[in-house]
């Protein structure tokens, strides 16, 4: 079941008019039923692998919290690692972690065949592990206490509208919206629909329709031109975007209609300037995670020499493997990790020369740095939307070598990007130089009025209603 | 004279004008109750702009018309519906119904108006029922055989509004043609939502026009555009050897699922007309002749004429008209490595055939 449904849809009303009847208890009650309906709508044994998590972590949260021997709390702290990380790791990389092992025997002359398992991947494991895991650092931490009730400790994780694709939700967050009353009125209605007809809007007409020109040369076996490939990597670079940042906004637009506020998790991340501000805009949730519990912890901005550069080097590494078992995100993450390193390096003779430069100057500086690394960003997104590294190397060859571009064949798509990408650049546009994502709302009725109905139409006319899953749902 | 732009810009004016008075004037629910209004005023009018007239249609099928811009379905499609908007005070006296073979015999002629579409199944007729109501016939003609047997149908082009008196048959089909199209639950939940869903917004359904029109300019295969092949064969045998094989699948592997519906969609069908006292000339359909003798499609033909006695066992109003009746079609009579559709000479013969011996004929 997925938001762009029409199942979800009728799932959705059902649930909702009885919430709306129903009291704060019975109202986590009801939540946590249609969570596990909606999760189960997959594959209903992974809810069973889905709450021997949230048991474990419920557990051990409570462990840590009751006990004031350091060594108790930090074992409790350690089975929760233990077995989230091995479920985790069991499900998403055994096969990874024993095709790369037989690999290597072999290569060292060791020839041993592992079995490898037919494992099916659950939906949204990396998301809701996460979460669970930030639970217990945070009650480790003296952050938060732990909650009492197990039923709402469960509703945290289980949430449906960002079960399973985030953003992932800190408990000092989420927590307290779950175990107080909350408040639906008709401002929470007005902003829910806008944020979940803006999100349908970026899923079903911009990402869909661009991955009927990212799919077919990503997936063919036969090497395309480079015109075409780099055409295919600008259109992925906007796909993932409006389908991770579609789902987003649906989530948080179904929150919000029951009064729940999720948090952002993109801020027009493609005007970034650098590595940094472009971490600051992209999937806030996951680095914002990642800062919190492996940046800091490895020791942060405030190590000596080279330390600081392999602190960023190794999370982001583990940002790149947290989304999937496969040499690509291994490559993706060490080429933000290297980019992000290198800023820093580059950092101060940067702000260097904007003073030096005028304003004015400075002004077409950041719109060159905003394109430069646009495009930087687009060869990372080569990585990681690439099956194979050989594949990737294939097809930046052919941008490079084999560039042929021809008139019948490029101009097509890219005035199809172009037409879907219209609605969407001006709204990002507009959410960028007011630093409001909401500024649309503030617009003039008229001007509103006929640009909803716009996009009404075109995602009636345009729209693939309920007919790919969000990318982000295989991580 | 109807000037769509000019009606456009018109229609974008008022509303706008309108929406500057309530922004300016109106607060609270009766702002929200007039934007709602204005919403539901350019709903009615882009619905009544680009679906319910008369004019459109026509251009949407002249648009259309190069192969691969849209399916054949749509296209016969558009052509229906360009017909739907024809006057009906010129009655015709013949009204046909058929696959695209009905099309292939009739498409040159003006005595018989007649709707098809490509693959059209017996219990997709039901939905023409009003329509050939409308225009008062006082013969109907379906060309179907054991060949229409094997079509899978669609009956997600139409609408709930063409079956006005026959709900109960739409939820008799819903409830028998999606499992047999979806397999899984999800599938079935889905597919009849979407199926509610195209029915209150048609403007979905037609997204093909949008979708097609586009690509008639730029040729975007994204967008499911597909450049026409033709079947080519280096002989006559080669073509006979894909025939065999292909007979073999088309009529062999249909589920009985598919055949049930099918004549309880004609039975309803002629029950109909029957109660409307309108004569039903069901003409045994034809195709290449090589195929008509072989094992698998004599063995069909076989079953096709025993469910048929079935059906119009109980009927009065029903006239058959057998293979053994008709004038034979031989190959001369089809299109150039085509064994379903008749070409020019085989429709005029067919049709100085129908009209001289069993049109003028009485029962």
């Amino acid at each position: 079941m997925v938001f762009n449904s029409l199942q979800f849809l009728l799932f959705f009303l059902i649930v909702y008019l009885l919430y709306l009847r129903f009291n704060h208890r019975w109202q986590n009650c009801l939540l946590l039923i249609a969570s596990c309906i909606f999760y189960g709508a997959w594959d209903w044994r992974f809810l069973l692998l889905m709450f021997v998590s949230v048991t474990t972590d419920f557990v051990c949260a409570r462990g840590v919290s009751q006990s004031s021997d350091p060594k108790v709390r930090k074992l409790f702290l350690g089975i929760n690692i233990a077995v989230s990380l091995g479920i985790l790791g069991f499900f998403k990389y055994f096969n990874f972690f024993v095709g790369n092992l037989d690999a290597l025997l072999t290569f060292i002359g060791l020839p041993v065949h592992f079995t490898v398992l037919q494992i099916v991947l659950p939906v949204g494991i990396s998301f809701y592990t996460f979460q669970a895991m930030s639970y217990v650092f945070d009650v480790y931490r003296g952050i938060i206490t732990p909650t009492r009730s197990y039923w709402d400790y469960a509703l945290f994780v289980t949430y449906f509208p960002h079960l399973v694709a985030g953003p992932i939700m800190k408990a000092k967050d989420l927590l307290p919206q779950i175990l107080n009353p909350r408040k639906v009125e008709l401002s929470n209605i007005y902003r829910g629909g806008y944020f979940i007809f803006l999100g349908l809007f970026q899923k079903m007409l911009v990402a869909d329709n661009l991955a009927k020109i990212v799919d077919p040369v990503f997936s063919s076996t036969a090497p395309y031109e480079g015109s075409m490939v780099l055409i295919a990597v600008y259109a992925f670079a906007f796909q993932i975007y409006y389908d991770f940042c579609g789902y987003s906004h649906m989530a948080r637009g179904l929150g919000q209609l029951m009064g729940f506020d999720i948090i952002i998790n993109f801020n027009n991340p493609y005007f970034s300037r650098n590595p940094r501000e472009f971490w600051q805009r992209w999937h806030i949730s996951l680095s914002t995670w990642l800062r919190d519990y492996v940046y800091i912890p490895l020791g942060g901005n405030k190590g000596k020499g080279l330390t600081v550069y392999r602190n960023l080097l190794v999370t982001m590494l583990v940002g790149g493997i947290w989304h999937g078992a496969n040499w690509t995100y291994v490559i993706w993450g060490a080429f933000h990790g290297a980019m992000l390193a290198i800023h820093r390096i580059f950092m101060p003779a940067g702000a260097f020369i904007s003073r030096g430069i005028g304003s004015v100057r400075d002004r077409y500086l950041q719109v060159l740095c905003v394109i430069l690394f646009f495009h930087l960003t687009c060869v990372g997104w080569l990585i990681f939307r690439a099956p194979t590294i050989d594949q990737a190397w294939s097809m930046a060859a052919a941008v490079l070598f084999n560039f042929k571009p021809t008139v019948m064949k490029t101009i097509p798509p890219i005035l199809w990007i172009y037409f879907l990408m219209f609605i969407p650049s001006i709204i990002e546009t507009a959410q960028r130089y007011s630093n409001n994502p909401e500024i649309i709302r503030q617009w003039p009725l008229a001007v509103r009025f006929w640009l909803y109905a716009a996009m009404a139409y075109l995602l009636i006319i345009w729209g693939q209603c309920g007919s790919q899953e969000f990318i982000y749902f295989q991580f | 004279m109807f000037n769509l732009p000019l009606v456009i810009v018109l229609l974008v004016f008022l509303i706008t004008l309108i929406l500057v008075m309530i922004d300016r004037f109106a607060q609270g629910y009766v702002r929200f109750i007039l934007v709602l209004l204005s919403a539901v005023i350019l709903c009615v009018s882009l619905r009544a702009i680009f679906l319910d007239n008369s004019l459109v249609w026509p251009a949407y099928s002249h648009w259309l018309r190069s192969q691969g811009a849209i399916t054949f379905q749509q296209s016969a499609h558009l052509a229906n519906r360009k017909k739907h908007f024809q006057p009906k005070g010129d009655n015709q006296e013949f009204f046909a119904l058929g696959s695209s073979q009905v099309n292939a015999l009739f498409k040159n002629q003006d005595k018989v108006f007649y709707m098809h579409n490509l693959g059209l199944s017996l219990f997709e007729y039901p939905f023409f029922e009003q329509e050939i109501l409308a225009r008062h016939p006082t013969k109907v003609l379906l060309y179907l055989s054991e060949f229409d047997l094997s079509e899978r149908g669609s009956i997600y082009l139409y609408s709930i509004k063409d079956l006005p008196d026959n709900m109960p048959y739409l939820f008799t089909l819903c409830g028998r043609y999606i499992p047999l199209e979806a397999r899984s639950i999800h599938q079935r939940i889905n597919d009849s939502l979407m199926a509610i869903y195209e029915n209150i917004v048609p403007e979905a359904k037609y997204g093909f026009i949008a979708r097609g029109i586009l690509n008639q300019w730029i040729k975007l295969d994204v967008l499911n555009y597909v450049e026409p092949k033709k079947l080519e064969f280096k002989s006559t045998k080669d073509f006979h050897t894909y025939l065999r094989r292909f007979a073999k699948q088309r009529f062999e592997e249909r589920s009985s699922g598919y055949r049930q519906i099918n004549w309880e969609g004609l039975d309803h069908f002629i029950s109909f007309f029957e109660r409307r006292g309108t004569e039903v000339v069901l003409l045994e359909g034809q195709y290449y002749p090589f195929v008509m003798t072989l094992p698998e499609a004599l063995k069909a033909n076989h079953q096709f004429h025993d469910e048929l006695t079935l059906v119009l066992r109980d009927h009065h109003n029903v006239r058959f008209v057998s293979r053994q009746e008709q004038v034979l079609l031989g190959i001369q009579d089809y299109g150039v490595w085509d064994w379903k559709h008749v070409n020019k000479i085989g429709a005029e013969r067919y049709n100085d055939y129908l009209f001289s011996k069993v049109l003028t004929r009485r029962r």
